[in-house]
């Protein structure tokens, strides 16, 4: 039977995306009990979406390569009409979606109507970003480990480290200017470009 | 023994060992490197320099920035608590503003530290706790830049009982605590991972191994590894340290002091935590879990990083100075670090029961991933 690329997408994140997704929504859960959904500045509304998203996307981006982790099954997923490398940008894209939704939800809760555009931007490039460094580090790796690794420690490097410029991701919070997220934005695509080109070339070769 | 080797072996030869060794002295060598200078041997003389952030003792300007705080609070009505160490605005009903501005007043014409804290206490009862006037945290109020004398004290402690190195190791100790709290949770349970993806689990859960001797060495080898960045990075650090102060007399064994007795507890615990949670899991869903502490011990502890122990999983002291009270309150980083040690042990005896569980076939995971035995 062959199904069409929407049903495809159904079943996929019915099967393999539906429990992580449950838990992610739970662990987004307690946002208002951490944080205040009623902040006076921007570098307060930002909070949230700089310091506990990336870490919340780390947990979502970087399980898009677990169901596929038993030896051999990658060989034969990659054998078929639809490639692993589809069923990786249908849960890229899923879980994009859902933190996006997240970002929305929190952010009208705000009722910050001045400053509503500029953090979802700020929030987005954010799940971006770190959704990015995780295909691309996995891409080069072929490492689970890394998927995981190196996010986590670029996230706390931008807690203290202070040379990261525009690349660091507490942009509001710092008091940096939005426009740097538009570099992060453009690493983020470069990561997830040649992360996927990585991905292409190993499904190639094996 | 051989064990113990042949699962050292396994677990150093691992890509995700690799990977982890080269970010986690990376990132500590990054952030405490550029730290590392000629000047702290240099006695302070200027007595209009600004000189580094101590936490004081003296009652006044605990009491003065204290007020301040609390009347900039008051005045627009929106206080700061800190549940799970994030912030969060309160706003009081009028009713509730009128008690706290009553004890703001009484608190104007306290002149010693039990009632003051007292007072200030209530108001963080009417705030709902979790604000620095709670009388546990009031000590933040009393943190200021050093006087002169102070610095000379500050010095002076540096050159006796530090011996440069262990200021040095301070920061070293402090940042390292840093990664070994999140790290070490990912890497076992990459390494854990492997097991389940290559389905060996049900043969080596039949082997005749006690679980205690087998979970044991295997934990022991890995804690033995994953140390290994953290002193690669000491050495590094202790390196440079003695070629920039060339004969004088340094404690060669202060970054090996902080390895093994500051980061190595928080280092066992992230470790038993990874254990543990694939026991639990048999995937990355309990990695959350750990994340979720790491964030909220690394927001507690930000609140005052130049010196704070408490009950925190990763003590913090971010500063080559505030030396007079590292000293006055090493038994209770000591009790800290000791406490950590008996968590990751009682972890580590709560993952032994599961896995027994498992070896029973009582108990299967809770799958909220595809995990594979």
């Amino acid at each position: 039977m062959v199904y069409t690329f929407g049903q495809l997408t159904i079943k996929e994140i019915r099967a393999n995306e539906f429990l992580p997704s449950l838990l992610t929504i739970a662990f987004c859960g307690i946002i208002p009990i951490l944080f205040t959904l009623h902040p006076t500045t921007i570098a307060q509304a930002a909070l949230p979406g700089e310091m506990f998203m990336p870490l919340v996307a780390i947990l979502c981006f970087g399980g898009i390569f677990l169901p596929e982790q038993v030896a051999g099954v990658a060989d034969v997923l990659n054998s078929k009409r639809t490639q692993l490398l589809t069923i990786y940008l249908i849960r890229l894209g899923w879980y994009t979606l859902l933190l996006s939704l997240v970002n929305t939800l929190l952010i009208l809760s705000y009722q910050l109507p001045t400053a509503t555009a500029v953090l979802w931007f700020d929030f987005l490039t954010k799940a971006l970003f770190i959704g990015s460094l995780t295909v691309f580090s996995y891409a080069a790796f072929g490492s689970l480990a890394a998927a995981y690794l190196i996010p986590t420690v670029y996230f706390t490097l931008c807690l203290g480290y202070p040379h990261l410029g525009p690349l660091n991701l507490m942009v509001l919070m710092r008091q940096q200017s939005w426009t740097d997220n538009w570099w992060q934005l453009g690493v983020a695509v470069i990561f997830l470009v040649v992360g996927f080109r990585l991905l292409r070339n190993a499904a190639a070769k094996s | 023994m051989r064990l113990f080797w042949l699962e050292f072996k396994r677990f150093t030869t691992s890509l995700a060992f690799i990977l982890y060794t080269i970010v986690t002295a990376v990132f500590i060598l990054l952030n405490v490197w550029p730290m590392i200078g000629r000047g702290l041997a240099t006695p302070p003389t200027s007595p209009t320099a600004h000189y580094e952030l101590i936490t004081t003792t003296d009652f006044h300007p605990l009491k003065t920035n204290a007020l301040d705080q609390l009347q900039e609070a008051h005045t627009d009505n929106a206080y700061v608590t800190y549940p799970f160490g994030f912030a969060k605005r309160v706003t009081l009903n009028a009713q509730v503003q009128a008690k706290v501005g009553k004890l703001l007043n009484q608190a104007r014409r306290i002149d010693n530290r039990p009632t003051l804290a007292k007072t200030l206490g209530h108001v963080d009862q009417l705030l709902g706790g979790h604000s620095d006037y709670a009388p546990a945290t009031l000590q933040r109020f009393a943190v200021r830049p050093m006087t002169l004398a102070e610095a000379r004290q500050d010095h002076t402690l540096i050159m006796r009982k530090d011996r440069i190195t262990g200021a040095y190791a301070r920061l070293f100790a402090d940042i390292a605590g840093i990664i070994a709290a999140i790290l070490p949770t990912i890497v076992i349970i990459a390494y854990c991972y492997i097991d389940r993806r290559a389905q060996v689990m049900p043969t080596i859960q039949a082997k005749p191994m006690g679980t205690l001797k087998w979970l044991g060495t295997q934990y022991a080898a890995s804690v033995a590894g994953l140390i290994i960045p953290v002193i690669i990075a000491a050495l590094a650090l202790f390196g440079r340290v003695t070629w920039l102060y060339p004969g004088v007399a340094l404690d060669y064994l202060a970054f090996a002091k902080a390895a093994c007795f500051w980061v190595l507890p928080t280092l066992m615990v992230s470790t038993a935590v990874g254990f543990l949670s694939d026991a639990l899991f048999s995937n990355f869903t309990g990695f959350a879990l750990q994340i979720g502490w790491w964030l909220i011990v690394m927001t507690i502890g930000a609140r005052q990083v130049i010196g704070n122990y408490g009950w925190l999983l990763i003590p913090r002291h971010n500063t080559l100075h505030n030396v007079a009270y590292f000293y006055a309150h090493l038994s209770e980083l000591a009790i800290n670090r000791l406490g950590y040690t008996i968590l990751a042990i009682t972890l580590l005896i709560l993952t032994m029961l599961l896995i027994n569980l498992q070896r029973e076939g009582k108990y299967r995971g809770l799958h909220i991933r595809p995990a594979h035995h």
